[in-house]
């Protein structure tokens, strides 16, 4: 390409001339032409100038413009042609643009054009820019100055270069010298190290600051030299400076294979006099440089106790740039000579090595007297730890205690390698109980299925301890086709632990079986050999499988008038957690014989009922009725009335009602009647009402009286407030904290925007109005929106009360109403605001916004104060 | 770099016989850089931290320094009562944090254009950093704050928190331990590029130290949206100060992508911007054979041979959903278990591990967001030695991998 001045020449001889590009095409044709491949490629220099400056003339006054969205727009255009003609392989077009673009930098170019305009030569400009930048140091306007010193600092042309080290000697002002020095570093310009060791030991701090952080940019032997003495002559903070100048000088040459230079200038920066960072990138570009050689000095600062912490870790952690076995093996035999603290950072280090010779190292260290040591080398072995270290870490695993133990059974649990299992499987045999223990504890927890017929075997081991992890491990491990063998040890365990430990193993081995149907297929095939007493063990495990096939055999049991069988198979029912027996339980409540069955069917009857289920509570009413007919005994109807009280229907109160007039019941009955009381009040306020203070006339003792009184009390509190609500959210921004949240108006707050509402289900049984919002998402730092409608019988004032955790707005009909900004626990109905309702319908949207723990709100709308 | 089977427990506490200094139960001496909405956001959560004593703020912000001063000094009134609180100063300039030889570990929570500078200024201080996310403004930046850190032996926490968080873990661990088999694809749903913004001046609010706010940046008038922390807008999405959506989402879900694919340190080798060729979104290429795109996912969605996961914040699906719910075994992949992401930092600054977000980890995980931003805003497939870290054959593209700096700031 030709020069600047011969360049223009062509441009100004184009303008005059037909060229590629009529007059006549709007800004648009062209940019779309400018941006076209097909026009662009083919096109010679001039042609291509001259249409750059004809765009360029169009776009100046856009780039100007006082209308803001007029001048990004076109900020937008130029940009894309910039970046279009910056394509690798279209210099030309590049340099035709740049050439077009610097001709309009001058002070007759509306500021802000100016400032677009540089910014797009900072990543287009080459060669062809360099005068018109240059001329721009001298601009008038700093910022100009500031844009053109930038764009030369990134220019690759060698005349940026020495644009820069000129405007050094003419600027005067000092921010602006400083710039051009961190300028002429970032360019790592050798040619100007001179002028900047002469700014090195000038009297301007900032400037001889930059000046010798310049010099560690740049590097070199004469920049070394000239740091090494500032170092010397020098006070702090330049001594620091220049000794990390150095640093960074010894890392490019380290870099650039240069290893004896680098060595050299980080042995000297290793004295004890140095500043402790300097000393750290010392030792560790010495580990780099030397790499064998430089173990003798980093050991010795891990070695040295009155080194900083800090900085032996940084010792020890270098040495992961010395790679190799010999470097492992020094640093094993090194961990005999180190302190405990030593020994813990070097651990540490041998591990993220990964160099398995280490192992022995580290078991060696097992021994050590600190336990700290002993968990650091066996949280190390859990990455360099092969079979040969199993039984040495089980050993630990049986021995310790707490942290220590629960480090070696989780190395056992997570150490690599395909010989692990066979190796604790092989100590199985010759080991004492409590190391087999956890040998066998292992195997479960590394999900080793394979170890299932050797940890049958250990069933049968003599000591307990043995039995019953080995029998919990086949409840982890083994699957169905070992659960006629669990059957047989179940049936033929002793009473206690162990048999407890196989009825879970049988019973966990039938869940896992995928065909519900097959589940308690081994339990109903071993109970046609089994023994009496044998089945009634069986009918306590059918229970705990349950399903249909269990139930149906449970109830055979039942039948069977065998009185040990029937008593196994009445137990096994009212322990079940399955709905389908409430009809058996009921029957046996009812027609059984014999009290105790009576009784037990009935607790487990009433138990059931007092699981979740998806009955109404009407539903739940009537069943409790029928309970209240088969209980017998006061205590019985105790438990009835226990149940009952949780029941939420007027009729269950009436119930609870009637039965306070039996004497022995009535502070039970009276407890039911304030439970319930309790629970509908929001429905039946006035019954609800009426059933507490009669309680409170006369009540049963001093317990009742105080919670009738407690319940009066939120009957009376809960007028007004509010239970029914819609939920929308949780809102949040990304990383973004609880006051941006509270200020932030997300879309149920912009009336333009739809978002999906769903009922809030009451969280609070006792106190509807009061909402737990931690059942409703469980983050932090997010917000939900709650809306409702009140209805009002005409225009009226009223008071609006909130309780919130933690900040809230309120708004009512759209009108924003009350904002509390704050973090807070929360107190019901805690702020009051006076608002004015609207005949008919009011709207009323509350943010209740969530800082961290707990998060709920509550809302009453009361006669003004 | 926490290899794959570091698998690291949870963090034991050495005694004091044996620890020597400092103990564990000394607090660590805090300085917090930027109290704005992040910075208030680790300022709530520290001040109440036993890990540490909040000793030092700054801001450019006359009010945001006094609301945060408040803040430590009411939550330390207890120990004003009993003699033990010494203070919290507050300081304008960040400087003057790090030249306090009493301070043990800074937290930098400043805009993106900032956190390069202060950094690398804390690292050769001597100080132990948490800086927050995207690590950096620039690649370059990134590298040097790698070097840095390593150079001047730091405990450097990047704030990409989801790596302490179990969900994300898992959703890795189940991607390199194979469990969906072979991964083909990584969709990541994260927002756009910041732009270019024109905006009118506007007078200096009292007490708000301008020109320190831009600080390396180019001058512009002051302007309350350029440089506000609004996340519907502000300086996350102007191009100076931040790389929009893609930095600020992406230095999350994008790092959480490069953990699954084994990448911590590396990155892809080719980046198609959007509406290039057959490709409607931005695409990474990976050596592997993975390609991974942006949008198409609730968070992130792992696609392989044998199943998917997708993975966001409360968020966690596989199909077929056993992959989720089979127990990984001891030779499956096991991540670095972190307890939370102060806790961890807290650890590492005591035992001098590196953290789970250690700094080449956040310097990775960034340059994929810088790199599909810049072709995004290029308009251009390019090239990438994730080795060397330069872009191959593209000189103008090769410029938009730092930017100069407004004197005197420098790195």
């Amino acid at each position: 390409m030709k020069p600047l001045a011969a360049n223009l020449l062509i441009v100004l001889f184009l303008a005059a001339a037909p060229g590629l590009l009529s007059a006549s095409q709007d800004t648009d044709e062209l940019v779309a032409k400018l941006i076209s491949p097909s026009e662009t490629d083919h096109r010679g220099a001039g042609e291509l100038q001259l249409a750059y400056a004809r765009l360029l003339d169009r776009l100046v006054a856009g780039l100007g413009d006082d209308d803001l969205a007029n001048r990004a727009a076109t900020r937008r255009t130029l940009e894309s042609i910039c970046l279009r003609a910056g394509r690798p392989g279209a210099e030309q077009e590049r340099e035709c643009l740049c050439l077009a673009i610097v001709v309009r930098l001058g002070p007759t170019t509306p500021h802000a054009a100016r400032v677009w305009l540089l910014k797009q030569i900072q990543y287009l400009g080459r060669h062809e820019s360099v005068p018109a930048l240059t001329l721009l140091l001298q601009d008038r306007n700093p910022q100009i100055r500031e844009l053109a010193r930038r764009a030369l600092q990134v220019n690759p042309a060698q005349g940026a270069a020495i644009a820069l080290r000129r405007a050094l000697d003419k600027t005067k002002v000092p921010r602006e010298r400083a710039a051009l020095v961190n300028a002429i570093g970032a360019r790592r310009d050798s040619a100007a190290v001179t002028q900047l060791i002469e700014l090195s030991r000038g009297k301007d701090s900032t400037l001889a600051t930059a000046a010798v952080k310049a010099l560690g940019d740049i590097g070199g032997s004469t920049a070394s030299q000239a740091l090494e003495g500032l170092r010397h002559d020098s006070r702090e903070p330049m001594r620091t400076v220049a000794a990390t100048a150095l640093i960074r000088i010894a890392d490019e040459l380290l870099d650039g294979g240069q290893r004896r230079h680098a060595a050299d200038i980080y042995s000297a920066l290793l004295e004890n006099s140095e500043p402790v960072v300097v000393r750290m990138g010392a030792l560790r570009g010495l580990a780099g440089a030397r790499q064998m050689q430089a173990l003798p000095v980093l050991l010795s600062v891990l070695a040295d106790n009155d080194q900083p912490y800090t900085l032996r870790a940084v010792a020890a952690q270098a040495t992961e740039r010395i790679p190799g076995t010999a470097a492992t093996s020094t640093l094993t035999a090194m961990l005999d000579f180190l302190s405990p603290v030593g020994q813990v950072i070097l651990i540490d280090v041998l591990a993220e090595r990964g160099d398995i010779t280490a192992q022995s190292a580290l078991l060696r260290m097992l021994d050590s007297f600190e336990s700290t040591v002993r968990v650091a080398a066996l949280q190390a072995l859990t990455k360099l730890g092969r079979h040969d270290a199993v039984f040495q870490v089980a050993q630990i695993a049986a021995g310790a205690t707490d942290d220590e133990q629960e480090t070696a059974r989780r190395t056992l649990a997570r150490m690599r390698g395909s010989r692990i299992e066979h190796a604790l499987l092989a100590h199985l045999a010759g080991s004492l109980p409590e190391v087999r223990v956890e040998l066998v504890r292992a195997l479960a927890a590394r999900r080793y299925r394979e170890a299932v017929p050797a940890l049958l075997e250990q069933v049968r081991d003599e000591d307990a301890r043995v039995r019953v992890a080995a029998l919990e491990a086949l409840g982890q491990l083994a699957d169905q086709s070992t659960a006629p063998a669990l059957v047989r040890l179940l049936l033929t365990a002793e009473a206690g632990r162990v048999r407890k430990a196989a009825e879970s193993a049988v019973v966990a081995t039938c869940l896992r079986c995928p065909d519900a149907e097959q589940k308690v297929a081994p339990l109903l095939a071993a109970w046609e050999e089994a023994a009496p007493d044998a089945r009634v063990t069986l009918v306590g495990v059918l229970g705990r499988v349950g399903g249909p096939a269990a139930l149906d055999a449970i109830r055979s049991a039942h039948a069977s008038g065998d009185d040990k069988l029937v008593n196994a198979a009445v137990r096994a029912l009212a322990k079940s957690e399955d709905i389908s027996v409430l009809a058996d339980l009921r029957d046996i409540a009812q027609h059984s014989d014999k009290q105790a069955h009576r009784v037990l069917a009935l607790r487990g009857f009433v138990r059931l009922l007092d699981l979740p289920s998806e009955r109404t509570a009407d539903e739940s009413f009537e069943l409790y009725e029928a309970a209240l007919s088969l209980a017998r005994r006061p205590e019985e109807l105790r438990l009835v009335l226990g149940g009952l009280a949780k029941i939420a229907t007027a009729d269950a109160l009436k119930t609870a009602q009637e039965l306070r007039a039996t004497p022995e019941l009535k502070p039970e009955a009276e407890l039911a009647i304030v439970s319930i009381a309790r629970l509908i009040h929001t429905q039946y306020h006035q019954l609800a009402s009426s059933a507490v203070e009669a309680v409170l006339e006369q009540p049963g003792n001093e317990m009742v009286a105080d919670q009738a009184r407690e319940a009066q009390e939120l009957i009376r509190a809960a007028a007004g407030c509010i239970v029914n609500w819609e939920v929308t959210g949780p809102y949040y921004a990304a990383d973004q904290n609880w006051e941006y949240v509270f200020d932030h108006a997300f879309a149920p707050e912009l009336s333009a925007v739809e978002v999906e509402w769903q009922p809030l289900p009451a969280t609070n049984a006792e106190r509807p109005w009061v909402f737990d919002l931690r059942q409703f998402d469980k983050g932090y730092e997010r917000c939900v929106y709650l809306r409702t409608i009140i209805r009002s019988a005409a225009d009226r004032s009223a008071r609006l009360e909130i309780g919130s955790d933690d900040g809230v707005k309120a708004w009512l009909n759209g009108t924003l109403v009350h904002e509390n900004r704050i973090a807070r626990g929360h107190t019901p109905l805690e702020d009051h605001v006076a608002v004015e309702l609207r005949a008919g319908k009011n709207l009323l949207l509350l943010k209740v916004v969530q800082i961290q723990g707990d998060w709920g709100f509550s809302a009453a709308i009361r006669p003004p104060e | 770099m926490h290899s794959a089977a570091a698998a690291v427990a949870a963090p034991y506490v050495l005694s004091s016989v044996a620890w020597g200094q400092p103990a564990p139960s000394e607090r660590i001496a805090l300085g917090m850089i930027g109290l704005g909405n992040m910075g208030g956001g680790h300022l709530h959560s520290l001040v109440n931290n036993r890990d540490f004593q909040i000793v030092a703020l700054s801001d450019v912000r006359r009010w945001k320094r006094e609301e945060a001063r408040q803040k430590v000094e009411e939550a330390y009134a207890a120990e004003r009562t009993a003699g033990t609180f010494k203070g919290v100063d507050d300081y304008n300039e960040f400087e003057r944090v790090l030249e306090r030889d009493d301070i043990d570990a800074v937290l930098i929570a400043v805009p993106d254009h900032w956190h390069a500078i202060v950094a690398i200024a804390a690292c050769r201080a001597g100080k132990d950093v948490y800086c927050e996310k995207p690590l950096s403004l620039t690649i370059r930046e990134a590298g040097e704050m790698v070097k840095a850190a390593r150079r001047y032996g730091r405990v450097f926490q990047t704030g990409s928190q989801q790596r302490s968080s179990a969900n994300f873990r898992k959703a890795c661990e189940l991607v390199r331990s194979g469990r969906i088999g072979r991964l083909l694809t990584v969709n990541v749903g994260i927002g756009e590029p910041s732009q270019e913004k024109c905006l009118p001046a506007e007078p200096i609010p009292d007490g708000f130290d301008w020109d320190r706010w831009l600080g390396p940046t180019p001058w512009y008038p002051h302007n309350a949206e350029r440089c506000s922390g609004n996340y519907s807008g502000g300086w996350r999405l102007v191009r100076d100060y931040s790389g929009g959506m893609m930095t600020d989402w992406g230095a999350h879900h994008f790092d959480i992508a490069q953990w699954a694919m084994g990448m911590d340190g590396s990155g892809p080798i080719e980046i198609i911007p959007p509406n290039v060729a057959e490709t409607k979104t931005l695409t990474y290429k990976y050596a592997s054979g993975v390609s991974m795109y942006h949008g198409g996912a609730n968070g992130i969605l792992f696609t392989g041979t044998d199943g998917r996961i997708e993975v966001n914040r409360g968020y966690f699906q596989t199909w077929p959903e056993e992959i989720g719910t089979t127990p990984l075994g001891p030779n499956d992949v096991h991540l670095y278990e972190s307890p939370g992401h102060h806790q961890d930092w807290v650890n590492c600054i005591r035992n001098r591990r590196r953290p789970i977000c250690d700094v080449a980890i956040g310097a990775s995980s960034a340059t994929v967001c810088h790199l599909g931003n810049i072709a995004w805003w290029l308009g251009r497939t390019l090239k990438w030695d994730p080795k060397q870290r330069v872009i191959l054959g593209d000189e103008a593209a090769s410029r938009w991998l730092d930017r100069p700096k407004r004197a005197p700031w420098r790195l």
